[in-house]
């Protein structure tokens, strides 16, 4: 499986939109129960959807804002508060996150469909990532009102918004068929995802700006491919210019190259999952 | 000629790894040490089944019919071998599949179906068919979960042939239901087979096997043991369950062996007397299997007497294709018994013109002691019997009337003295 060969990634893109655009109602009715699925029989129900993402951002800037009082912003270089940094980084990665710890358990918590139900499995890790971008798009919009409301108007790169989620999403969705397939076999795999999505979130610049850091740390900024995810939401929600350009030509050719990979490596181990579940 | 096989399969094996723990797996992979047991759950199987075909899979626990129906529904990858399979398939694996425990009935019919590949619009369309033929429309706005599993199996089933499949795969998962909704999900797999399309499924009664199915298979630790009529399944099965039997006893009780043996014997019972064998002989001694109506034949049993048994009778009996008894004969009935001393064998030979209208049947046979001599038509114990001890089939009746000829002696009377008129008043 060579990974800079352009045609096989595009036939891995042809055959999951073709998949997705005939089983395109399936998709959409899966997401919709994934998303009520995990409060299904709750008194709340969907209120924990959109009440769960906004308590973890509200935790998160209590601690950093109010607690730790950094200061930063409000000069040519930081245009925005530090809040809205924060934000900007975290809003991403927390539905990374979320579609990365759900993509490694998907395959797993669906055994009895896999198993018993003549399916398209390739849905089942875009549903969860479809669905992790409710989180998203509920926490965004919180962002965009907040901004407004702290600052009178929004940078016209939130415009640019719709074109980053696309992206993001097609990585997401990579990732989750390698964790989603992977799993199967080595389902210890789930709990290094849980530990690594907690470390993750320091090992990149959400909290801190990159000049912070030590010098002799800062590769490990570079070398992390999340870093480019939170730099390109931070260039279009806090700094409303492209102040990190190398970012974002690094997160469009990662992203393509991660969907494409994901899928062949889900694609060559689906084949065994009836005989490993 | 290709056109109507729906299911091609051929030198199909399936082997499972094995690993005694999951780490193994990975020891495997980094070393390239094999470290797993080989399973063969599936080898060389075989066979073809063609479009309006029932076939039903029997065998004991453990015999690979789930295997073997998973790969056909394509949730299993095969280690071997070539599956062919023409036309849309729809599987019922399991009791509930893709069902939410929370989501109602009708929401779970909605997603059960879209799983099985229809779009929204067609689970519209059908929605009520599902509701009314699952007879769930007074709680299908219920919790799936507060259903019983009687209640699940239904849902499930009627979900799954509601998608119009040209294949229909079904494991067991009917066993749930009571008996009325079963019939109807037989009667149901019938139409679908009437209308051209296959049905393939599991179970463990052989007498649905008999009404149901056009061919039959079973299976035999991974080995496929015989396709063909159901008949001739069902005695292969016997044969193999008793054969089973013998080995568990010979396991348990080393002793005494082969005291008992024949196919119904419960297990760890030491016969007093013992069926050997029946067959049927026709008017040249020779034995047969199809039989010519209003011919005359004997039916032998030759029994072996091990304890001296006063007062054993031997009886036997035809029953047709549904298992329902037609006719029988027993010593008893003209005061005949079998006695003699330990190690004596006997042929009891029932001789007669045969009667019975065309078809298949079954011959039983068995022994019975009385258990007083003073209450010759009281209670009694079974010393033996052996319940399909061979098939036969009945050819050149001309006359369709029920299972048995009368063959009644007719006449015509004309009564002059009679009055139409008078008799209406009469009336």
């Amino acid at each position: 499986m060579s990974l800079l060969s352009g045609r096989a990634h595009w036939q891995a893109f042809r055959e999951v939109f073709g998949l997705l655009t005939r089983h395109r109602q399936l998709t959409w009715e899966m997401t919709r129960r994934e998303i009520a699925d995990r409060y299904a029989g709750q008194m709340l129900g969907a209120f924990w959807a959109v009440a769960h993402p906004l308590a973890l951002m509200a935790i998160y800037v209590f601690v950093f804002a109010f607690v730790f009082r950094v200061r930063i912003g409000g000069t040519a270089d930081l245009p925005l508060d530090y809040t809205t940094y924060i934000l900007s980084g975290l809003i991403p990665w927390m539905a990374f996150q979320e579609s990365m710890s759900k993509g490694a358990t998907v395959i797993l918590g669906n055994a009895n469909l896999v198993k018993q139900v003549v399916f398209p499995i390739e849905v089942l890790p875009v549903k969860t990532v479809i669905a992790s971008f409710s989180t998203q798009t509920v926490a965004t919009a919180f962002l965009a009102v907040y901004v407004l409301s702290r600052h009178g108007s929004l940078p016209w790169t939130y415009a640019l918004l719709p074109t980053l989620f696309v992206v993001q999403a097609l990585a997401m969705i990579g990732v989750a068929y390698v964790f989603a397939s992977v799993s199967v076999y080595f389902r210890d795999l789930k709990d290094v995802v849980q530990v690594f999505c907690v470390a993750g979130m320091y090992v990149m610049p959400i909290f801190y700006l990159p000049d912070m850091v030590p010098a002799v740390f800062r590769p490990i900024l570079y070398l992390n491919p999340f870093s480019y995810l939170a730099w390109c939401y931070q260039d279009v929600c806090y700094f409303g210019r492209a102040e990190h350009p190398w970012a974002w030509p690094v997160f469009l050719a990662g992203s393509l190259a991660t969907f494409g990979f994901g899928y062949r490596v889900f694609r060559r181990l689906k084949v065994s999952f009836g005989s490993a579940l | 000629m290709g056109n109507d096989v729906a299911i091609r399969v051929e030198n199909l094996a399936k082997m499972y790894r094995v690993y005694a723990r999951s780490r193994d797996m990975f020891w495997e992979i980094v070393t390239r040490r094999p470290r797993h047991k080989e399973f063969w759950a599936l080898r060389d199987i075989s066979f073809e089944v063609k479009r309006g075909e029932v076939i039903g899979v029997i065998g004991r626990n453990g015999a690979g019919k789930s295997t073997l129906l998973r790969i056909l529904a394509g949730t299993l990858d095969k280690t071997a071998g070539e599956v062919q399979v023409h036309g849309r398939l729809a599987a019922i694996l399991e009791l509930g599949t893709g069902f939410h425990p929370e989501y109602t009935g009708r929401e779970n019919a909605y997603m059960g179906g879209m799983c099985l590949g229809m779009s929204r619009q067609e689970v519209d369309r059908k929605i009520h068919e599902i509701i009314d033929f699952s007879e769930l429309g007074d709680v299908i706005d219920q919790p799936f979960k507060t259903y019983s599993s009687g209640m699940q199996a239904r849902l499930t089933f009627s979900a799954a042939i509601s998608v119009d499949p040209d294949i229909l795969i079904i494991d067991e998962a009917l066993a749930a239901g009571d008996m009325l909704f079963t019939a109807k999900c037989y009667q149901r797999m019938h139409e679908i087979a009437a209308s051209g399309k296959t049905v393939f499924f599991v179970t463990h009664g052989l007498n649905t096997i008999y009404e149901l199915c056009s061919a039959a298979m079973l299976l035999h630790q991974g080995r496929m043991v015989c396709f063909d009529g159901p008949r001739q399944v069902g005695y292969e099965y016997e044969r193999l369950l008793s054969a089973e039997r013998e080995k568990t006893l010979v396991a348990h009780a080393p002793a005494k062996p082969k005291l008992v043996q024949s196919a119904s014997a419960p297990a760890g019972v030491r016969r007093s007397a013992r069926v050997e064998d029946a067959f049927v002989l026709d008017a040249d001694g020779q034995r047969a299997t199809t039989l010519h109506f209003g011919r005359s034949y004997t039916t032998e049993v030759r029994c072996r007497l091990v304890e001296a048994c006063p007062g054993a009778n031997v009886a036997f009996r035809i029953q047709n294709s549904l298992g329902t008894t037609i006719t029988g004969d027993n010593t008893l009935f003209q005061k005949i018994f079998v006695s003699g001393q330990p190690g004596d064998v006997f042929d009891v030979c029932f001789s007669g013109r045969c009667s019975l209208a065309n078809g298949n049947y079954i011959l039983g046979v068995g022994m019975a002691q009385p258990l007083s001599l003073d209450l010759p038509r009281g209670q009694y114990r079974v010393l033996d019997e052996i319940n399909e001890a061979m098939t036969f089939q009945v050819v050149d009746n001309t006359s369709e009337a029920g299972h048995f000829s009368l063959e009644s002696e007719i006449r015509v009377v004309r009564r002059p003295d009679v009055d139409w008129q008078d008799q209406r008043h009469v009336a």
